[in-house]
């Protein structure tokens, strides 16, 4: 069974991630699509702009929203980084008391044989 | 197939679908946008909390009534991991009160009594080492149910003090369907996770109390 068992949790992660890839994508913008939509807008419009002036705001516009966002995600990373930080200490601090208790268990059990052999 | 291993594997299919549903299902929400994905371990963490010391203090009260030693190894295990669960509150906190509130500490009433609640079980610990045998036993039982008081004070600290930076706690379910169901999930699979660490501990503390008394009754012989 201990060797099934990271098989088994190997199996679910990869059936997850399955579905984290075929399920929702985050929508990414580019730059040249904003463009893109900004020059069909203004074509529609059918009216006078300085094309130079709007495209130095879009560009200033998107610089802004990427700095926000990486800013958010910086955060988001950190905490979710913690929880497995803390949790990976603590996982850690359990398995080296069991391998300590392991450690005892097998000395005391040599000691219980040599006792019966000297007996 | 021990049912600890059972409990162990429902517990990591669990935390992968609560992560999938975190990152992939639950909507961006309005206002705080991705950070308020910190919420769903945030508040979920929280809740096993309350829900480790609830343990501690049923099973302290247990030990008081009929003095089994299984009652007070449950209690300190619980406890152990109600600190665990509520160094995660306190730590993803300021992590969320930075972009949020624009400060990483407050002493807010939800967020101080939560701090007081953790040094009490740190204290609940340092007692624990600090003391052997019965006298330890029943001293940390008093104080894992005395601890217990503050709880409910962290829950309604909102209403009592009207701290005005953390919601009500009826504002939750106002979230959208997707919200509620991410976040019931991955209280679920905190709980799970809970509930198969203890059991390890658990199992863990009765090997411990069973080779010592292999050992004192080797050094008798």
């Amino acid at each position: 069974m201990n060797k099934a068992a990271p098989l088994i949790v190997g199996l679910i992660f990869l059936i997850i991630f399955g579905l984290f890839l075929g399920g929702q994508v985050p929508i990414a913008i580019t730059e040249d699509e904003v463009r893109a939509a900004v020059d069909d807008t203004i074509a529609e419009m059918n009216a006078q702009v300085d094309e130079t002036q709007v495209s130095k705001a879009v560009s200033k516009s998107i610089e802004r929203l990427e700095e926000r966002q990486k800013r958010r995600l910086k955060f988001l990373v950190s905490a979710y980084f913690v929880i497995w930080l803390v949790f990976s200490l603590y996982v850690l601090r359990i398995a080296r008391a069991q391998s300590r208790l392991r450690q005892r268990l097998d000395q005391l059990e040599s000691h219980a044989k040599r006792s019966d052999d000297n007996s | 197939m021990k049912l600890s291993q059972v409990v162990g594997i429902v517990a990591m299919a669990f935390l992968f679908l609560a992560i999938y549903l975190v990152f992939s299902y639950a909507p961006i929400e309005t206002t705080m946008l991705e950070v308020q994905k910190i919420f769903y371990f945030h508040v979920s963490s929280a809740l096993t909390v309350f829900f480790a010391f609830g343990v501690t203090c049923l099973f302290s009260l247990l030990y008081l009534i009929k003095r089994n030693d299984k009652f007070d190894t449950v209690a300190a295990a619980s406890a152990e991991l109600g600190i665990v669960f509520c160094t995660i509150v306190l730590l993803t906190g300021p992590i969320w009160a930075k972009p949020a509130w624009n400060t990483w500490w407050n002493w807010e009433p939800r967020l101080t009594s939560t701090l007081i609640l953790w040094l009490m079980y740190i204290g609940y610990f340092i007692l624990r080492s600090a003391l052997a045998g019965e006298k330890k036993r029943v001293y940390s039982a008093v104080l894992g149910i005395l601890a217990f008081l503050d709880v409910p004070i962290v829950y309604f600290s909102v209403e009592i003090w009207q701290g005005n930076l953390h919601p009500d706690t009826d504002t939750k379910w106002n979230l959208a369907p997707q919200m509620v169901t991410t976040w019931m999930l991955t209280w679920l699979a905190l709980t799970v996770v809970y509930v198969f660490v203890l059991m390890v501990r658990y199992e863990m503390e009765r090997l411990k109390t069973r080779l010592e008394i292999i050992q004192y009754r080797q050094m008798g012989e």
